[in-house]
């Protein structure tokens, strides 16, 4: 990306951490990573151009062979998240792709969306997070609901945020991606819910 | 908890919405009266009954019609504004 973000919404909190435990909630702060989007008329057209699999629907993810993933957010507007456990270069390749092809003047190839900026990113993993994410968000995350791929893009906490259903190492883990400026306020609330089920940010 | 049906994201507390009131066609500008004009961007008609208004669902800013009962406020039918199509009203 251009102009990468300086450091993550959670950086000063980050002394703040426990380590991770098997089970219970653990919360990953993957702010630091890239992420970016594309929105616009053509952009499911560019975009299939681009990656191996789109997802199938609104409101679900695709997840590559490298593990990055492409979030249909609705119309035509997606979401673009590399692996968090890999060294992918995802979203520098999309965008370099796109201004390649608008620099030899392509149409209706949409624009891209940058999330750096606009949306912190967490990865909120372990067998407690459908129960903890239960009394802080309306909508129903119980692993044989909400399945891998779903997304859900609502409330948590009071403010708005995206839920991708993302597991890690064969537990249950939910990408969250919400307002960068609520980041401090976030942290409070996520510890606190979380506490209950000793997890925490790790 | 109180819940709408949004037609992109499904059955969501309805705190996650605004109404933005009726839903009236827009006239043409250059054949409308000023008072028609002002009409349709002043006036509302707070009809007792079934409605249709905008709604959006705020986390996502997506925009969409819903039919509602203003005298016992149930959400009847929720709908892409795409489904209106062609239709037609007229106003009292």
């Amino acid at each position: 990306m251009n102009n990468p973000i300086a450091q993550s919404p959670f950086a000063h909190r980050l002394s703040d951490t426990r380590p991770a435990v098997s089970s219970g909630v653990n919360i990953t702060d993957l702010s630091a990573l890239p992420r970016t989007g594309f929105k616009g008329r053509g952009t499911s057209d560019w975009l299939a151009s681009q990656v191996a699999t789109m997802p199938a629907a609104p409101n679900r993810a695709a997840f590559q062979g490298d593990g990055a993933a492409i979030a249909w957010l609705g119309g035509q507007e997606y979401l673009a998240l590399p692996d968090p456990e890999g060294n992918s270069t995802f979203c520098a390749s999309l965008t370099q792709a796109w201004e390649k092809d608008r620099t030899s003047g392509a149409q209706g190839i949409g624009f891209p969306l940058p999330r750096e900026d606009s949306h912190s990113w967490l990865w909120i993993t372990g067998t407690d997070v459908p129960v903890m994410m239960a009394k802080i968000c309306g909508v129903d995350l119980r692993p044989d609901v909400f399945a891998e791929e779903n997304m859900a893009q609502t409330v948590v906490a009071r403010i708005g945020a995206i839920l991708l259903r993302r597991d890690r190492d064969g537990e249950f883990g939910l990408y969250m991606l919400s307002d960068f400026a609520s980041g401090h306020y976030l942290w409070d609330v996520l510890q606190d819910a979380a506490a209950e089920y000793d997890g925490g940010f790790v | 908890m109180k819940l709408m049906a949004c037609p992109l994201n499904g059955p969501r507390n309805i705190s996650e919405f605004i109404c933005h009131g009726e839903f009236h066609n827009q006239p043409v500008p250059e054949n409308t009266s000023d008072k028609d004009w002002a009409d349709y961007v002043w006036l509302a008609d707070n009809a007792a009954g079934v409605v249709r208004e905008w709604w959006c669902h705020t986390p996502t800013n997506y925009w969409f019609i819903a039919e509602r009962n203003t005298m016992t406020d149930e959400i009847l039918r929720t709908y892409p504004s795409d489904d209106l199509g062609q239709s037609k009203e007229t106003r009292s």
